[in-house]
């Protein structure tokens, strides 16, 4: 008895040593490795229909440079826990991390990823390098997205809505592609013929606000306004121009759907467009190949882009969805110059269009006005006609908690819970409350 | 000399160290994670280089919470959600147990046949009752509309959408509540259910008179158990509703992820989730205490 007690005491003293120097063995072996100058380079990116592409372009980057690049996918709804955990760590895993337009400005203001001037001085955009809004850039003092800011990420993913129609079906009707709210409803109109046909989808679950944006900012409204006079920020969601643009998505949602109008994102919308059930969506540059993929489209070589419309012509507003690619800033520096190198490389033109052939959403306006001469990237057109009228989205650090509150009032309005104007006025006293809890200045 | 102290002593803390790896387990994967979560609760976090900064706020978090009209919504769905679907489950689950338990051959394939929906993934029930619930391609509306009906928009629609995830929980879990009924069926002694047919019990009156009462300890394992698998229903949600219409389908995990992952309000998110607990033990707790009351009642019996 008294050998087995024994036993079992050393037993557990081992086992808590061993518990203790398992701790402080992950501790060594990341401070060894931050010794070490390591040229391969590890990006942490969502997987996503455009991976593929970007896969090719590293390949074709490893070859031109003999540096090494590993490249770690992740399920776009874990990215951005593991991201926080990678940017909050002693030293980063990963040596680049993809953001995504709507998250990345909290990791800006908290300098969780570094300022690219402060790894090279001397880096800066070439003028053909799209940087929508300046979602690149983070100004401390404004706390915004601005071109006084210091620039932190370089986009990769440009998406940004277009509008896609089935021309071999508008061609047949006599419609132009659609250029205003008006013409939209009036092609809707003609085409309802449930259940076979529906008129136009919009999206109502899964960022319905990403949808409403499109239409606000077109009416020269917004949700936020910046008065760099004042330093302050006003809110327009209980404006009039929000209150037309509220009307008008919601008879893009509502009025020529199918019944389950309330159920539809962006995945159901692309999919009733694939299945051939409505003329026309509109959505984000990425979701074009799956129009031409024969696999799981009735629409191949039917489909085609332009600009998402306003309420007169030229009077546009497409909402940007980018992703831009960052350097966490808790590396050694001998790594973020390594990732500074590859997104130096994969910003220049002839790779923008390289990786565009490939099925990459290019972000540089040359790179898509050389893809629009390829009848293949049918598009690209549509996207190079787009940029200029981009408009971001909200750029302050509670872009997320705004976003989820107008997600919970714009499903509520489309369900018929609450009035359109009930729901505009809640929302601006939810956008007041939010901005000022954050510590921002509002008109 | 030195040999007797050192025994001596392992003969006196001995109970402490057989007791060390259980403790150490426990502190390690069970107190120190919840800690944190109380801790995060009373915090707000930013994120800052090097790190998170936890901010301490007081009781901010949760006084936010009680004024929330989404929470309170999602945990009423939830609520209902979890009596729902538990009542209903508990029901099939016995009268299919029972009936598995008098089959004589066969009752192997009864078996695996009930409890298949359990071993899928719920991801991959959401996928497939997506593809049954679809308003345009769903497997529904198409044999409806077979039957020339025109079939209704069971996600989406206001009156639908909740009673339709009831749908898919029920049977997505009975099977689970089935296979722990079962296993006390399969113990049931013989003697006393043949004892009442021979003094002229009905078959309904044995199932009621002698079999119930005895399973009763274990049914009430399985609604406890599962009542609070109920509570942490989120991935079907996510699939076939993400939460709508409106905030119709909203449960308290589906919002609590958006609160965390969306808005980035760990704290917030933290303060959600230990009210969450709270709620489930003082549930748990009053169903045992009401069930103790009722068996003290019914104890005559």
């Amino acid at each position: 008895m008294r050998f087995v007690k024994k036993s079992m005491t050393i037993a557990m003293l081992m086992l808590i040593v061993g518990l203790m120097v398992f701790a402080g063995g992950s501790t060594e072996q990341t401070s060894a490795e931050s010794g070490e100058k390591l040229p391969a380079i590890s990006i942490l990116i969502n997987e996503s229909p455009w991976l593929d592409a970007f896969r090719k372009i590293v390949d074709v980057y490893e070859k031109e440079t003999g540096n090494q690049v590993e490249i770690v996918g992740s399920p776009y709804s874990a990215l951005l826990t593991r991201i926080t955990n990678t940017l909050t760590a002693p030293e980063s895993e990963f040596d680049i991390v993809i953001l995504d337009e709507v998250w990345s400005n909290q990791f800006f203001d908290g300098e969780l990823v570094a300022a690219l001037t402060d790894i090279d001085p001397d880096f800066a955009f070439d003028e053909g390098v799209l940087e929508y809004d300046w979602a690149t850039r983070w100004d401390h003092e404004l706390g915004t997205n601005a071109e006084s800011g210091k620039i932190y990420a370089v986009p990769i993913n440009g998406n940004m809505q277009i509008m896609y129609y089935r021309a071999d079906l508008l061609d047949e009707a006599g419609f132009d592609p659609p250029q205003t709210w008006d013409d939209v409803f009036e092609i809707a109109k003609y085409f309802y013929d449930p259940p076979n046909m529906y008129g136009m989808v919009g999206r109502a679950t899964g960022r319905p606000d990403f949808g409403y944006q499109a239409i606000i900012h077109s009416l020269g409204g917004y949700l936020l306004d910046y008065d760099s006079t004042q330093g302050t920020w006003d809110i327009g969601i209980n404006k009039p121009e929000a209150h037309e643009a509220l009307d008008i998505y919601l008879r893009l949602v509502k009025q020529y759907s199918p019944d389950d109008y309330a159920n539809i994102g962006q995945a159901q919308m692309i999919s009733l467009m694939q299945s051939g059930r409505v003329p026309m969506i509109y959505t984000v540059t990425a979701a074009a190949p799956n129009f031409d993929d024969p696999a799981t489209s009735t629409v191949v070589g039917k489909v085609r882009a332009t600009v998402v419309p306003g309420p007169r012509p030229g009077e546009n507003a497409p909402t940007t969805g980018i992703q831009p690619f960052a350097i966490p800033n808790n590396l050694p520096d001998a790594r973020k110059q390594a990732a500074l190198a590859f997104l130096k490389w994969v910003i220049q033109p002839d790779v923008q269009v390289q990786f565009g052939k490939f099925g990459g959403i290019v972000t540089r306006q040359d790179a898509w006005e050389t893809l629009s001469e390829d009848p293949k990237f049918w598009w690209a057109e549509a996207v190079a006609k787009s940029t200029p009228y981009a408009h971001g989205q909200i750029r302050v650090t509670v872009g997320g908690r705004i976003f989820s509150a107008l997600e919970t009032l714009l499903r509520s309005v489309v369900a018929g819970d609450t009035t359109p104007d009930e729901t505009l006025r809640k929302a601006e006293v939810e956008i007041r409350s939010i901005m000022e809890s954050a510590g921002y200045k509002v008109k | 000399m030195r040999h007797r102290n050192l025994h001596r002593w392992i003969d006196d803390n001995f109970k402490f160290i057989a007791l060390a790896p259980i403790i150490l387990v426990l502190v390690i994967l069970v107190l120190m994670p919840v800690g944190r979560l109380f801790s995060t609760s009373f915090s707000e976090v930013k994120f800052v280089s090097g790190g998170l900064l936890f901010n301490p706020i007081g009781f901010e978090n949760y006084r936010n919470a009680f004024k929330d009209a989404v929470a309170a919504r999602a945990l009423l769905n939830t609520t209902l959600l979890a009596i729902i679907s538990v009542s209903v489950e508990v029901v099939i689950a016995v009268v299919l147990a029972l009936s598995v338990g008098y089959i004589k051959r066969g009752n192997t394939f009864f078996r695996t046949i009930f409890i298949f929906p359990m071993l899928l993934p719920p991801i991959a029930i959401g996928v497939m009752w997506l593809m049954i619930y679809d308003f345009n391609y769903g497997v529904l509306n198409s044999v409806l509309a077979f039957l020339g009906m025109k079939g209704p928009a069971w996600l989406a629609s206001n009156s639908l959408a909740f009673p339709s995830i009831i749908v898919v929980d029920i049977w997505h879990w009975t099977s689970f509540v089935f296979l722990i009924v079962l296993a006390g069926v399969e113990t049931l002694p013989h003697e006393l259910s043949e004892s009442g047919r021979i003094d002229g019990a009905t078959e309904f009156q044995i199932v009621r008179k002698i079999q119930l009462p005895i399973l009763r300890p274990i049914i009430m394992t399985a609604i406890v158990t599962r009542t609070i698998f109920a509570f942490k229903v989120y991935e079907q949600i996510y699939l076939l509703t993400d939460g709508g219409p409106g905030n119709r389908t909203e449960v308290i995990s589906s919002y609590i992820m958006r609160v965390y992952f969306n808005e980035n309000r760990m704290g917030y998110a933290s303060a959600l989730s230990v009210l969450t607990l709270i709620f489930i033990a003082v549930l748990v707790f009053a169903f045992n205490q009401l069930q103790k009351r009722v068996f003290v009642e019914k104890g005559g019996e």
